[in-house]
């Protein structure tokens, strides 16, 4: 499978998958959020305020610390490498 | 070999935008529905505090699962530095990107402007562009991962 190929599939289950993501918003648009829901929600939220959702192995950088981004950067093309 | 790679490939590929897609609609909208707001809830009804809300979230479990995912395989990617690069900025910035998110959302709540509605709009963004970024560095992995195919 050539690059160009690769990218091209890429892109298109990218389309498919915003597709997909906007159909089953429609599908579930006629639904009511209950009170219920809407609470664990917001609880979810108040505990990424604490902060504590950063900690754990995996969050660990390890070497040098590196300078927090602004905005995450680019991707690389999946056929460079 | 080629079309056992074009098979790894596809399998590969959507299985990486199934737990995007999963984590990011299915799980959320199982669990809370993503239709009209209970106007009994804590949100009385405001939908664009509901959707920050569920967009910081969901947002937060996809880089979680990025910087996991590249933790848990961190020695079967060394021969893709740049995936622990990412890893290492999603890391070095997510707590940054969520905490101004929740800031522009209580910005908002305390003073529904305009002005404040495009604050959230663009930090939801960053936080938007993280996940894709960080899913795409899964996708190029798997695309770029050297096939296994025995040598006969």
């Amino acid at each position: 499978m050539s690059g160009a190929v690769a990218i091209a599939l890429f892109d298109g289950a990218i389309t498919l998958f915003d597709f997909v993501v906007q159909e089953i918003n429609s599908a579930v648009a006629r639904g009511e959020i209950s009170a219920e829901a809407q609470v664990a929600l917001k609880a979810r939220v108040t505990a990424l305020r604490a902060g504590a959702a950063f900690e754990g192995p995996e969050w660990e950088i390890k070497g040098t610390p590196l300078a927090v981004p602004t905005e995450p950067p680019q991707a690389p093309s999946p056929t460079n490498g | 070999m080629g079309d056992f790679r074009d098979a790894r490939i596809v399998r590969n590929l959507f299985a990486s935008l199934a737990l995007a897609l999963t984590l990011l609609v299915g799980v959320p909208c199982t669990q809370t529905g993503c239709g009209t707001l209970a106007p009994s809830g804590v949100y009385q009804g405001d939908k664009t505090l509901y959707d920050a809300d569920f967009a910081i979230a969901g947002s937060y479990d996809l880089l979680h699962s990025f910087v996991t995912w590249e933790f848990k395989n961190r020695e079967a990617l060394t021969t893709m530095p740049a995936v622990k690069e990412y890893a290492d900025k999603v890391r070095a910035g997510a707590r940054q990107w969520v905490t101004s998110a929740i800031a522009c959302r209580d910005a908002y709540a305390a003073s529904p402007s305009a002005e404040n509605r495009t604050n959230l709009q663009k930090a939801i963004a960053v936080l938007r562009e993280a996940v894709v970024q960080g899913t795409k560095y899964q996708v190029s992995a798997a695309i770029l991962e050297p096939p296994t195919t025995p040598t006969p």
